[in-house]
């Protein structure tokens, strides 16, 4: 058995010396390979010293690899291949200890013919006995030092020698060799001898528009990269002699090369993809070629965000607020908003709040009430971003569109004149019934007066009466519904909205009135009735009197849209004639004639709009040549004529006479409705205009005042004084006086305090702590710059402190203790009034705050003049009463900084003027408010004109006067339309019910004078 | 030698009768020529008709044949032969001798093409031309009055036209300016519907006025300017033509003549006391030239009473004697002291002094003259609104205007309550009172109708509502008679309302008066647009 172990044993032994034998080949081989490498790379870049020729070169780098492959078969193949293992082995042993390797070829022989049953030449115990002796002999030997790693320390120097040896000939032996070498090319660029540049530097300057700081680019290949219109300086070592040269870009013009400190320099303009080279003109010699690649500028992406829909219903009176998102690769130097419609296509700039950004995300209020649309058009909007590419020009970005469907708004507003239609007719069957039952019982009554049986048939009164009441009250439904209609009715005008909205809440009350008296009803009533109906009559009849304004007004702004339609059509008629002019077609001979049919047909629908014009409503408006309309059918008919007989000229001659005719019609529908609507608003607008004028006049002398207040201040605070210091300097100085007189004081409220059983020290504690708080106000007062209480604090504290003095020495409230606090403290508020004192004394600036003071007198004056104005034309004017509070605070501001000016508190008067400025551009600010509603109404078309929104409502209602303001919001940009007149019904339904009569009679005057 | 001298005394004998010849045949062109001239001047038309015809025979120089063709073209023009006096207008406007004669040959041109398409009536003495075929109405009811006004007026001024004058009646504003060579503007500020020029009386018709106007009194008017300018050979000046015609206007319907009615002694009265009376040389070249229509008719009334002063302290004759001694002296000044024995001074202080010692009063408060109007449409408004603009009290107006929106919805109770009311705030409105009255009537109340109405037609004669409703009132009670003078009253206002015809239908067939009833009945389908004057339309 143990036989048997001693030949395992043996034959492990053997298997890892092998191993480890192996291992250290392995090792040594690249050693000595990596040492060969180095010093042969070293070796052949000296070698190709010799020759740039390529094919030396070529030559060098076979023969380099050659010795590399040779090195790696004989330092690492070979060795552990060649020899056996065995052998080598044996040999190893043999040299650690003489006879082992015999020994153990031995062992391992016969066990090998044991283990094979060979015959045996000697005993098997003795040949076990063999075997496990020199088993036991490897195992008593430390084999590990047999192939010691160790051994290969003695590489690293070589080695690193080779590396230093090969970097050094790399790195100074100028040459392309080892490039090309490590290389994967077999053979170098056979196109001809190469100039050689190392170093290469690339500036590149992007364009200007990109905003861009130039880029250095250090140890590149020499190729660029970058956007069109890029400057690109090129710079490099030549390795070889460079006298001068040129730098070519493909398809370009060469530029020359400088040379400079044994560097060459040129550059170039990246304009297109290319490539470019370096010659050298002397020895022809030309770089190797480098790649341009030119990068385009992005077209700007825009897109609209919000309406998202494709199709958005909108009124032609109302607005969209439009969300887009755009952005471009640099910068967006512009935004447009396009619309267009069949006829006609426009734009629009849209304001880029943050110029230089390349995101851009915004907003928009369009509306297409500029454009003048027709109901039922269709408007595409599109927002174009522009770039800011100075290079190739700017790219432009289109958003997807957004269609804009407008509504048919004069349907809407026929049916909400129909309305107000049916309503007068009510009103006007109410009308006749109340005259009919007032004058029919006034006659009973005066029939029955001298009768000493006096019979009412009260069940026949209360019959009709209940009629009339349910009449009233289909009325006020009426009404409603055309207020419903109106809020929704883009033509309808916002004045006769509040007209109709201030007749809904009178009728209400009178039919509440009516309603409680009939359900009350007896014979003593009667007469109530009969003073109640005698009040409605009158009502029914500014209503009846009103609604026939609106429908007669609205007949002629109709007339005034058709004739301005038809205006338009004889534009295109007379393009289409120029045309005709310009060339024969029979394309445009048919569009010719179709435009004649479209403006006959106009001529007529106007001709029966003007029919119904009523002549009450304007002297002077309907005069022949609104007329000539009826005549315009002829002319047509000669205009056609003309056409085809191709006299041109005549045809175009006779449609501009038609023009002026047409323009002189509207001219004086134009005076008409002026008159007819607003010849009392334009009085109004007259003296709104005078409002704003003299308040931005006294806005103007305010703020002239406050700016020399301001300069007073700075003077003061800045310049020297008597004693040669400024008063900054001089309230800084009293301030710190100021606060030691404080200190003083807080020592000896500190000493007095210090109490002992026995004494009592609340008196004099408190005294201080009085003084104490004193100071501190004068403190605040010398920050204010407040001269006046200044001086007073100063006197106070220095009598009181005098007093602590005094009291001390009689030591009262324990005051003595801090004797020689209060004593100083007392010299210091001495000293501070004094400074002061002699401060105010100085007469420098005085007659400059009495005139400031004057100054600010006259302009508030002005102001209490502009206000008492205002007030006196009361009810009668149409602003809010909240202007007239503005400058009755601006006055009370100027009074208060008047004072303050005389009392040289001069921080206080700023601050007072500064609040008077703001009074005065609030007040102006709803002065020119309501007179851009009134501009905007005097447009006519429905534009928002609230006039008596806001005005003072002083009418004398039949139950009494009624001073109470409805507040009805102003007009907000945003709000259009329904909402806004929404916001007007429900403010009027929320504000007073009387007090309106006034408010309408103003209606009337204006609308019907 | 005998041969030679028998040779020069043919010659000269041949020169002698040659020159004779020429020469005579000139001259008699010449006076030829001056005839034509002479007969434009004076409107003896005929004569120069004659001469002109001859002068162009005799005509054969470039001269003499321009000469012939301009006069020829004027002689045509006053006869009112338009397409000729065209024709020759333009033949003399081609000559090389065109001088100042150019621009009246222009106008004629302009004026002949411009000139309607008219169509005429004629009378024994008068040829009435009208253009719109609802005018043959006015030329119809026309016939009455002019010859009327030829009998009467011609009595008192004993002047008689020798051929017939030619009366047109324009159909629109632009073709009656253009004829009369007024200004538009003047027309509508001064109120000058009508003028007598060329030969021919020109009126505009009252299709044009919201209201119509006094047509008739307008023609008669016209005729006293006609004959005037006859029987003084155009040397009478403006404003006593004026007060001539203003004094004789009426004659063709009434005995006695009035020039000062309530209107004019409201306006005179106020110009006496304040001293502003139109001094007479302000009245030249045109009384339609002065600077409203109020100072206009100021100057109507001045020169009508100044006649009505004189024919009533000098008598009927001293008319005649005046026109005829300034045809002679050409001298106004001279004619009044030949007529009166006063200077003119004197005389016009004695006029005044008259005037003054009448005691006029201001009769119509607040009255206030306006131009004319002119509409260029015959249809009324819907509502028959169209002339509460004439209102000058807004509120006045407003219940007016709320009495037509109850009138129409056939609450005339109601209608007369807001009637009441506006009259109260603007009582000598003939607009509410004619309205107020209509619904009074209406419902029954026809006495307090004519209460309403009789203060207010010596007032405002003109206005043709009162008219229509007196006349309603008179035939509804049975009153034919001054039923049909009212009727008549508003057809010399204003013929073209139908209602006047169909009421004039009842009224002739009660009556029994069938040829005048079937003539209202041809009037009224005429303007029911059923038939026109040549048959259907």
């Amino acid at each position: 058995m143990e036989s048997l172990d001693s030949s395992s044993r043996l034959a492990n032994i053997i298997k890892g010396l092998k191993n480890q034998k192996n291992k250290y080949l392995l090792l040594k081989g690249p050693s000595v390979i990596a040492i060969f490498f180095f010093i042969t790379i070293g070796l052949v870049t000296i070698i190709s010293l010799i020759s740039s020729d390529p094919y030396f070169y070529a030559f060098l780098k076979i023969l380099t690899i050659l010795l590399l492959v040779f090195a790696v078969f004989k330092l690492v193949i070979a060795p552990i291949y060649r020899k056996t293992i065995t052998d080598s082995l044996l040999e190893e042993l043999e040299n650690l200890s003489p006879g082992l390797g015999e020994d153990t070829v031995n062992a391992i022989e016969l066990t090998d013919t044991l283990t094979k049953s060979k015959a045996l030449g000697t005993s098997k115990d003795l040949a076990f006995a063999h075997i496990s002796k020199t088993t036991h002999k490897l195992e008593s030997f430390n084999l590990s030092s047999l192939y010691p790693i160790s051994n290969l320390r003695k590489y690293f120097v070589p080695l690193a020698g080779g590396i230093l040896f090969a970097a050094l000939a790399i790195i100074f032996i100028p040459g392309s060799f080892p490039s090309y070498f490590f290389s994967s090319n077999i053979f170098p660029s056979t196109s001809g001898p190469h100039l050689k540049l190392a170093d290469i530097q690339i500036t590149v300057k992007y364009p200007e528009y990109t905003k861009r700081e130039p880029e250095l680019i250090k140890g590149g290949s020499g190729d660029v990269k970058a956007i069109k219109g890029t400057e690109v300086q090129f710079e490099a070592k030549p390795l070889s002699t460079f006298k001068e040269g040129s730098l070519f870009v493909k398809n370009s013009a060469p530029v020359p090369i400088i040379t400079s400190d044994g560097r060459i320099k040129s550059g170039f303009t990246i304009l297109n993809d290319g490539s470019y080279v370096i010659t050298e003109n002397s020895t022809g010699l030309t770089s190797e070629s480098f790649m341009i690649v030119a990068q385009e500028d992005r077209v700007p992406e825009i897109q609209i965000s919000s309406p998202s829909g494709k199709t958005v219903e909108l009124g032609s009176e109302e607005n969209i607020e439009i969300f887009y998102e755009a952005e471009d690769d640099f910068n967006i130097s512009k935004l447009t908003l396009t619309w267009e419609n069949q006829k006609t296509q426009s734009e629009l700039p849209i304001t880029i709040k943050e110029s230089g950004t390349n995101v851009i995300k915004g907003k928009l209020t369009w509306g297409p009430s500029g454009i003048n649309p027709e109901d039922g058009d269709t408007i595409k909007l599109r927002v174009f971003a522009y770039d800011n590419d100075t290079i190739s020009g700017p790219k432009v970005g289109v958003s997807n569109p957004i269609t804009i469907k407008l509504k048919d708004a004069r349907s809407k507003h026929k049916e909400t004149l129909n309305y107000a239609g049916q309503l007068m007719e009510e009103l006007i069957d109410i009308l006749g019934d109340e005259i009919n039952l007032v004058y029919k019982n006034d006659n009973e009554t005066t029939q029955n007066s001298g009768s000493s049986s006096r019979i009412i048939d009260t069940d026949e009164i209360l019959k009709k009466q209940k009629k009339l009441t349910q009449k009233i009250e289909n009325a006020v439904s009426t009404l409603d519904i055309t207020l419903s209609s109106m809020a929704e009715d883009e033509y309808s005008d916002y004045t006769f909205f509040v007209g109709l909205t201030n007749m809904g809440i009178r009728l209400r009350s009178l039919l509440d009135e009516r309603k409680y008296l009939i359900e009350s009803f007896t014979k003593i009533d009667f007469g109530r009735l009969q003073r109640l109906m005698k009040r409605e009559i009158p009502e029914f009849e500014d209503d009846i009197l009103l609604i026939d304004s609106i429908l007669k007004g609205d007949k002629l702004i109709d007339s005034l849209r058709s004739s301005n339609d038809l205006l338009n059509q004889y534009r295109e008629l007379s393009e289409l004639l120029n045309e005709l002019q310009n060339g024969d077609n029979a394309e445009i001979e048919n569009q010719i004639q179709e435009k004649l049919n479209q403006i006959k047909e106009l001529i007529s629908q106007l001709a029966k709009k003007m029919d119904g014009l009523s002549g009450d409503i304007q002297e002077g408006f309907l005069n022949q040549d609104a007329f000539e309309a009826l005549n315009m059918q002829k002319q047509l008919d000669q205009i056609s004529k003309l056409a085809q007989e191709g006299k041109i000229e005549q045809a175009l001659d006779m449609l501009a006479s038609m023009s002026q005719s047409l323009q002189n019609m509207i001219a004086s529908l134009e005076n008409g409705m002026q008159s007819f609507g607003s010849s009392m608003m334009a009085q109004e607008m007259s003296k709104l205009n005078e409002l704003v004028s003299r308040l931005d006049n006294i806005e103007r002398e305010e703020s002239s005042l406050k700016d020399n207040t301001d300069e007073l201040k700075k003077s003061l605070l800045e310049n020297p004084n008597l004693q040669g210091e400024n008063l900054r300097e001089f309230i800084e100085k009293e301030m710190k006086k100021a606060e030691r007189l404080t200190q003083n004081l807080k020592k000896a409220r500190a000493k007095v305090s210090k109490k002992s059983p026995l004494e009592s020290s609340s008196e004099g504690a408190y005294l201080i702590e009085k003084m104490i708080e004193k100071t501190q106000q004068l403190s605040n007062w010398l920050k204010a710059m407040d001269f006046n209480e200044a001086v007073k604090n100063a006197r106070s504290i220095q009598e009181s402190t005098q007093g602590l003095s005094e009291m001390s020495n009689l030591n009262f409230g324990n005051l003595g203790k801090a004797s020689e606090e209060i004593d100083s403290a007392s010299k210091l508020a001495n000293e501070i009034r004094n400074d002061l004192e002699r401060f105010g004394a100085q007469k420098g600036n005085q007659g400059q705050f009495a005139q400031m003071a004057e100054r600010q007198d006259e302009i508030q004056g002005q102001t209490g003049d502009l206000n008492e104005e205002l007030s006196e034309l009361g009810s009668g004017f149409f602003v809010a009463p909240g202007l007239g509070e503005k400058l009755g605070e601006a006055e009370n501001f100027m009074g208060n900084a008047s004072q303050d000016l005389r009392g040289r508190q001069i921080s206080k008067a700023i601050s007072n003027q500064e609040e008077a400025l703001k009074a005065l551009r609030d007040a102006k600010q709803q002065a020119q408010d309501m007179l851009q509603q009134m501009r905007m109404s005097a447009k006519g078309n429905g534009s928002s004109a609230p006039m008596m929104l806001g005005q003072r409502q002083s009418g004398q209602s039949p139950q009494g006067t009624d001073k109470r303001y409805v507040e009805i919001p102003q007009i907000d940009e945003s709000q259009v339309g329904k909402e806004y007149k929404q916001r007007i019904l429900e403010a009027m339904k929320g504000g007073s019910p009387e007090g309106y009569i006034e408010l309408n009679k103003k209606y009337y005057d204006r609308i019907i004078k | 030698m005998k041969l030679k001298s028998t040779r020069y005394l043919f010659l000269t004998i041949a020169f002698y009768l040659f020159t004779y010849t020429w020469c005579s045949y000139s001259s008699e062109l010449d006076e030829l020529l001056d005839n034509v001239e002479n007969g434009i001047k004076t409107w003896q038309i005929r004569d120069a008709s004659e001469s002109i015809d001859q002068a162009l025979e005799k005509a054969d120089t470039d001269e003499d044949n321009f000469r012939s063709s301009y006069l020829k073209s004027l002689v045509d023009f006053y006869k009112g032969n338009y397409i000729n006096a065209k024709g020759y207008a333009e033949k003399a406007l081609s000559s090389k001798e065109l001088g100042d004669e150019a621009g009246f040959l222009n106008f004629i041109v302009t004026a002949s093409d411009s000139a309607p398409e008219f169509k005429e009536i004629r009378t024994e003495n008068f040829v009435i031309r009208y253009a719109h075929p609802k005018d043959v109405i006015l030329a119809e009811y026309a016939k009455d009055v002019l010859e009327k006004s030829r009998f009467e007026i011609g009595l008192d001024l004993e002047e008689y036209p020798k051929d017939p004058v030619i009366i047109e009646i324009y159909p629109d504003m632009k073709s009656f300016t253009l004829a009369s060579t007024l200004p538009a503007e003047n027309v509508e500020k001064t109120g000058v519907v009508g003028i007598c020029k060329f030969n021919r009386i020109m009126i505009l018709s009252p299709r044009l006025l919201p209201k119509g106007y006094t047509w008739a009194d307008t023609l008669a008017h016209e005729y006293v300017h006609y004959l005037v300018f006859l029987k003084s050979d155009n040397k009478v000046p403006v404003w006593l033509h004026e007060g001539i015609a203003k004094y004789q206007e009426k004659r063709w319907k009434e005995k006695e003549t009035n020039v000062i009615s309530p209107f004019y002694e409201t306006i005179l009265s106020e110009a006496l006391e304040k001293d502003e009376l139109v001094p007479i040389e302000k009245m030249h070249p045109s009384l339609a030239m002065l600077e409203s229509a109020r100072e206009a008719q100021l100057a109507f009334a001045q020169s009508g009473t100044m006649i009505s002063h004189l024919v009533d302290n000098w008598g009927q004759n001293a008319l005649i004697d005046l026109i005829s001694s300034i045809k002679e002296t050409d001298d106004y000044q001279t004619a009044i002291k030949s007529v009166t024995n006063l200077d003119f001074p004197l005389f016009y202080e004695s006029w005044e002094k008259d005037l003054r010692s009448k005691n006029l009063e201001e009769r119509i408060p607040g009255v206030s003259v306006k131009g004319v109007r002119i509409k260029n449409t015959e249809k009324k408004s819907i509502d028959g609104s169209e002339d509460l603009i004439d209102i000058d009290n807004n509120r006045a107006r407003d219940y007016t205007r709320l009495g037509d929106l109850l009138k129409q919805r056939g609450r005339l109770s109601p209608a007369s309550y807001e009637y009441e009311k506006a009259l109260e705030l603007d009582p000598y409105s003939p607009i509410i009172s004619s309205r107020l009255a209509y619904a009074l009537n209406i419902i029954g109340e026809s006495e307090r109708a004519r209460e309403v109405l009789y203060p207010i037609i010596e007032f405002y004669p003109s206005h043709i509502d009162i008219h229509m409703i007196l006349g309603r009132i008179y035939l509804d009670e049975g009153n034919l008679s001054k039923a049909e003078e009212a009727y008549l009253t508003a057809i010399a206002i204003n013929p073209y309302d139908p209602e006047v015809h169909a009421s004039l239908i009842v009224l002739y067939d009660k009556q029994g008066q069938t040829e005048l009833k079937q003539r209202e009945e041809k009037f009224l389908k005429l303007l029911l647009n059923e038939e026109t004057d040549n048959g259907k339309q």
